[in-house]
């Protein structure tokens, strides 16, 4: 085991209790306020307006073809995140930023209950992805393109309301999904 | 009362809310989300700020012995540890009395417990997370396998959760140690409980942050290059050191992006 030197550390002062609550009771102050300023920009992101997405937009997922649309699983909202997909790798050489964050989506049961959905897309082909997420143990939905479109957002209007209602923080990661370049590679 | 259309509406299929913002080009919406974005990486730097005074809070000894129970027998504070430099310990309720035992640990621990993320990622920081409830070991051990949880989780059995503010309600402690010396360095509870889970979470909670770099710590912190200490979760243990192969991608990864970024402001 390898102790900790304070002097190697330049640690802070040691305290007894009632001097350490006392600090600890003014830092909850600067605390309460950092909380206070993220519920007022969730706030603010659900008042942002939203923009029209392609809902017919194609993936392979783990039923087979399905579009944008289907991917939201019934509910109401969806959260995209966009995986670097490296084609033809093995696991060893896929993304370990992508990875150790995908590492940190645990039970999506609770944000299911609020009528949100979580997935994943990324470059194909699906049977490479679903191997490594299988292999790494995770549960998310996978889904990857069955064609490449240069600019969904601003392409056809698709004709549901559905995609209407994805939330603009939700479209963030899909936009990323959706401009980023590596989309434009492979088969499209 | 509810009616029976609401009681079986379908996710997803009932009327919109009221007053949704107006849908606009994709244009407008990107200069919407961009100005947002001013107020969100404003946010993210004063958490860091944040993160950095509590690394400079004064340590607590305790000097109290406490005794804990664990699948193998009795266990001290510094036990807990697991031979790592840092501690945190989660209390979640998980007794008699408490609403669903002994089937369930308290529903909002149990929402906690949920968002736990692999644990390898923050033991590869020197540091170790573990549950400490009062339930005897044989409740929790039946349901970690019922729930699927993987963290270590210890039985209380004297005045630890008086002693550190986690008797009546949730809480994180945090916990550095030296040699058998144990200090306690910072706490975090109420609604701060509800953003724990991360790996950066956690790690922004303890006395020695995220270890890397660019952190605003005291002088003489052990800090290394951001991004090359990450691994695979099952590949901590096989590499000793960041590959070199791994430290050459994350480079070109920073540059593409620092570039951009670069670009974007010009």
């Amino acid at each position: 085991m390898k102790a900790v030197m304070r002097d190697e550390l330049a640690a802070p002062r040691i305290v007894d209790r009632s001097t350490f609550q006392a600090e600890l009771d003014a830092l909850r102050v600067r605390e309460k306020a950092h909380s206070k300023e993220g519920d007022a920009i969730a706030a603010a992101r659900r008042r942002l307006p939203m923009v029209e997405v392609d809902g017919a937009t194609a993936f392979i997922g783990e039923r087979g073809a399905v579009t944008l649309l289907d991917a939201f699983e019934g509910r109401r909202m969806l959260i995209a995140y966009y995986f670097m997909w490296h084609t033809g790798h093995p696991a060893p050489e896929q993304c370990e930023g992508c990875t150790f964050y995908t590492s940190q989506v645990r039970e999506l049961s609770f944000i299911h209950s609020r009528d949100v959905t979580y997935a994943t897309f990324c470059q194909g082909p699906y049977e490479e992805n679903v191997r490594y997420r299988n292999f790494m143990g995770g549960d998310t939905l996978v889904l990857c393109p069955t064609r490449l479109a240069r600019d969904p957002l601003g392409g056809t209007p698709g004709r549901h309301d559905a995609h209407r209602l994805l939330p603009a923080t939700s479209i963030q990661g899909l936009r990323d999904l959706l401009d980023n370049e590596t989309w434009c590679r492979g088969d499209g | 009362m509810a009616t029976s259309t609401e009681k079986g509406k379908e996710p997803g299929k009932g009327n919109l809310p009221k007053n949704t913002p107006p849908i606009v080009s994709p244009q407008e919406w990107e200069a919407a989300r961009q100005q947002l974005l001013v107020k969100e990486k404003a946010l993210t730097r004063s958490r860091d700020a944040l993160a950095a005074e509590r690394r400079r809070m004064p340590w607590m000894a305790v000097e109290k012995k406490y005794e804990f129970e664990g699948p193998k027998g009795k266990v001290s504070l510094l036990d807990l540890f697991e031979g790592r430099r840092q501690l945190i310990v989660y209390r979640a309720f998980f007794e008699p009395g408490v609403f669903g035992w002994p089937d369930h640990a308290c529903r909002g621990c149990s929402l906690g417990a949920d968002q736990v993320s692999h644990l390898a990622h923050l033991n590869a920081r020197d540091t170790t997370l573990v549950y400490a409830s009062r339930a005897p070991q044989k409740d929790i051990e039946r349901l970690k396998a019922r729930m699927g949880w993987k963290m270590p989780w210890f039985t209380m059995t004297d005045s630890f959760d008086t002693d550190f503010g986690v008797n009546e309600w949730h809480g994180h402690n945090a916990f550095i140690h030296d040699g058998d010396k144990v200090f306690r360095t910072y706490f975090i509870n109420n609604r701060g409980d509800e953003a724990m889970g991360s790996v950066w979470s956690y790690l922004d909670l303890t006395a020695l942050g995220r270890q890397e770099e660019w952190e605003d710590s005291p002088e003489g912190y052990p800090q290394t290059p951001r991004y090359k200490w990450w691994n695979w979760h099952d590949n901590y243990g096989a590499e000793a050191s960041p590959d070199p192969k791994w430290v050459r991608v994350s480079d070109v990864g920073e540059a593409a992006f620092r570039k951009r970024d670069t670009e974007a402001k010009a």
